[in-house]
């Protein structure tokens, strides 16, 4: 009853166009939450369905250009949400484009029934995108040569033409034994030959050696079989590299599958967490064993305490994470700044493998966008054509540095100073006393903003504050160096892994702190008097440099009296190029602690970034050394 | 003539089955757009037969299905599924999908597919 199949779906226009318009709407959100977090399968889910169904009802109401392109979407999304291939930026944009293409469409359908040569054009590119994105991650390792009767070559697919170093238009029309050393020809050509005289109907297969363009020989797996053009009949040969290399190629990533699963990070959380208990049970286990004259107890602790390291190095390292992972998200957020601001910019993005601490790159996000916005708006010259900003992922000793650079016009620090005396950052009379790298600071300094005019990409008086907190935060610190016309160097710097912190636990009168060792460049003791007192402030001489000196009790308002003690620990704090002296009491112990947030309460006394609970149960809380230096000189 | 609910959740996907089936002679007593409510649309209308499109947001076909089989084991459910579904197919069929309907939709498979559910005694009940 094929009539019956005559069904005009035209009536239900409305309904299509109303359901598309909320289609799009789906998508588009489902594409800002995959753009934030590539790894979500549910806005691949999401945009999957919404694409799916975009296909049926194209189909079903005739707009056939929709419901073709629908196909090579889905297809892509299919291929996307199993895994087959990465998300990279680039289908993020493609998605959208797809988006815009399909509502274009669906419009110029509704209204003429056709759509426009443009948009078809556009339909075009996006298809060739989308084949493009696919196939960089889907390496056809076959070779498919194929031959006519005569055994001459027709074309090369891609493969093989990697292959053999020959494009499929330089090997066309020459013979098949040029792919095949001289030493083997005359036998593959007899193989070869047999094999299309008895015209066989079964495929047969054989290893033997091929040749490349460069000369290099190298093992292939060769299957044979025929094909049936209407005219005539071809031979296809199919060639896969069977030497090492590439066969091992396949092996591992086959592997690889197998060995990686996903697991959700507040299952890894939980662990680090548990880890995190167990270290302080370790800890207090050997405060409690101290004593006792055991042995075997010992040496069962000992092996223990092995254990319990190894398992916090293997759930740390799984916590970790290429930084890659967001700043992917940046080149297309820079090229958008870059262009609202007109101005030209080379983005460069270098060690996107170097890895960091999953809770500690998810924070870091924000601060590298303000310094990018910084770079785009602050740094680079109308002028430069174009102006580069390069982000820099790098390891340095136990320290993970990130930098954002450009090559622009340089921070004028004179102008800085006379905005902060104008905003009151600096009273009047200090400006001419102020060094560079303390007028430097004045950017990290909530409100803070030099821009003149407010603008879309910075200067609303937000900003570089959060690069200073967030790093400090992490354990971490932020500097900057600049240089008029040649640019600027915005560097946080930050331990490798948070949580789980090397500790100097540092005595003062009855109380025991926390600090981390990786911001210590060296301790040593003083004597009270090698302490001398310059305009008012203490200085320590240490190798004939005067570094500014202070006690810890003095800076956290403790009523202790170090005086009645002549001898001092100092506690030599590297910061950025700068040393500084913190006095304390004594050395206590150097221990790996885990370290605890404090209470929203206790939060409120900045000096302090977190608790650690100590061997024997008390708990020693954790200084902010950045902060506290802050609060002492600025 | 049978009383047939429709779920999907594209409104031109309810429209034009509305339209094939009442073409065809049944009444469509019912529509809805999620898994949600084709379980209370059930419940409610107590119909010869619902359509359920397999991929919805939320509570999908298949949770649906599953959901009216036990609140009815001899529920007549056709889903509605789309090429390259075969594995969903599957499941639907495991648990006691009455038949299918291909999208792009075909006015001939529709009431061939209706007409058989209907036909055919679902469950173990005696006639």
């Amino acid at each position: 009853m094929p009539e019956r199949d005559k069904t005009d779906f035209s009536q239900f226009l409305g309904e299509y166009l109303a359901d598309v318009k909320e289609s799009f709407q789906i998508m588009s959100n489902a594409l800002f939450a995959l753009e934030k977090d590539y790894l979500l399968t549910e806005p691949l889910d999401e945009l999957f369905r919404e694409v799916h169904t975009l296909k049926s009802s194209s189909s079903m109401i005739g707009f056939s250009g929709v419901m073709q392109l629908a196909q090579v979407v889905e297809g892509f999304l299919d291929r996307l949400r199993k895994s087959e291939v990465r998300v990279y930026e680039e289908s993020i944009d493609i998605l959208f484009e797809a988006i815009a293409v399909f509502e274009k469409m669906a419009g110029e359908y509704a209204e003429s029934g056709a759509v426009s040569f443009e948009t078809e054009g556009r339909a075009g590119a996006l298809r060739r995108g989308i084949a493009r994105l696919e196939s960089r991650e889907m390496p056809a390792f076959q070779g498919i040569i194929a031959l006519n009767k005569e055994r001459h070559i027709e074309w090369l697919n891609p493969a093989a033409e990697r292959m053999f170093g020959y494009t499929s238009d330089a090997a066309r029309g020459r013979h098949v034994s040029m792919l095949i050393p001289e030493p083997n020809r005359g036998e593959v050509e007899q193989f070869l030959a047999e094999y299309v005289e008895k015209d066989e109907r079964e495929s047969i297969s054989r290893e033997v050696p091929g040749v490349s363009k460069d000369g290099s020989v190298f093992p292939m797996e060769l299957s044979l079989s025929g094909m049936n053009l209407p005219e005539r009949r071809l031979f296809l040969m199919i060639v896969r590299e069977a030497g090492e290399f590439k066969v091992k190629a396949e092996l591992t990533t086959a592997i690889e599958k197998i060995q990686t699963i996903r697991v959700g990070t507040d299952l890894l959380d939980n662990l680090f967490n548990l880890v995190g208990e167990l270290i302080i049970n370790k800890n207090r286990i050997d405060t409690l064993i101290a004593p006792i004259e055991k042995k075997e107890l010992k040496s069962a602790i000992a092996v223990l305490n092995r254990t319990i390291n190894a398992l916090q190095e293997n759930v740390s390292a799984s916590r970790m994470v290429p930084v890659d992972e967001i700043f992917r998200r940046f080149p297309r957020l820079v090229r958008d700044l870059a262009k609202n601001a007109g101005k030209e910019v080379e983005f460069i993005i270098k060690g996107g493998d170097i890895e960091l601490d999953k809770a500690m790159l998810d924070s870091l996000g924000e601060p590298i966008i303000h310094l990018l916005r910084n770079a785009v708006d602050h740094g680079i010259r109308e002028d430069q054509k174009p102006g580069a900003i390069r982000l820099t992922a790098k390891r340095a000793e136990n320290h993970i540095l990130i930098e954002v650079e450009d090559n622009g016009r340089g921070i004028d620090i004179g102008h800085m100073k006379e905005i902060a005396v104008k905003r009151g950052f600096i009273a009047p009379d200090a400006s001419p006393l102020m060094q560079d790298r303390d007028v430097l600071n004045l950017l990290f300094k909530p409100g803070f903003t030099s821009a003149e005019k407010v603008t879309d990409v910075s200067g609303r008086g937000v900003g570089l504050d959060v690069v200073k907190t967030v790093a400090g935060k992490l354990s971490g610190s932020a500097n900057v160096v600049t240089k008029k016309d040649e640019g600027s160097r915005f560097t946080m710097s930050l331990p490798l892994t948070t949580a789980i912190v090397q500790t100097l636990l540092v005595g003062v009168g009855e109380h025991i702190f926390a600090i981390p060792t990786d911001i210590i460049s060296e301790t040593l003791g003083i004597k009270r008097e090698e302490i001398k007192v310059v305009q008012d402030a203490q200085v320590l001489i240490l190798r004939d440099e005067a570094i500014p000196y202070f006690e810890l009790s003095e800076v956290l308002g403790m009523n202790h009296r170090t005086t009645s003690s002549e001898s001092r620990i100092a506690v030599i704090i590297a910061r950025g190029e700068r040393l500084i002296g913190v006095g304390v009491d004594s050395m206590i112990d150097q221990k790996e602690n885990i370290i605890k947030p404090l209470d929203p309460i206790a939060q409120q006394f900045r000096s302090f970034s977190g608790g650690t609970i100590l061997g024997d149960g008390s708990v020693a809380l954790m200084l902010d050394i950045p902060v506290l230096l802050e609060l002492k000189i600025g | 003539m049978a009383h047939i609910v429709v779920v999907d959740d594209a409104s031109f996907m309810r429209g034009s089955l509305k339209f094939i089936i009442e073409s065809s002679g049944h009444e469509v007593v019912g529509t809805g757009k999620n898994g949600t409510e084709a379980l209370e649309l059930y419940k409610k209308l107590k119909p010869d037969l619902i359509t359920l499109d397999i991929l919805m947001k939320g509570i999908d076909g298949l949770a649906a299905l599953k959901a009216i089989r036990e609140y009815d084991p001899e529920a007549k459910v056709i889903m509605v599924t789309a090429l390259g579904q075969e594995e969903k197919q599957r499941q639907a069929a495991e648990l006691g999908a009455a038949g299918y309907i291909r999208k792009p939709f075909k006015q001939s498979e529709i009431i061939d597919e209706i007409e058989k559910a209907l036909g055919e005694k679902v469950g173990t009940g005696d006639a």
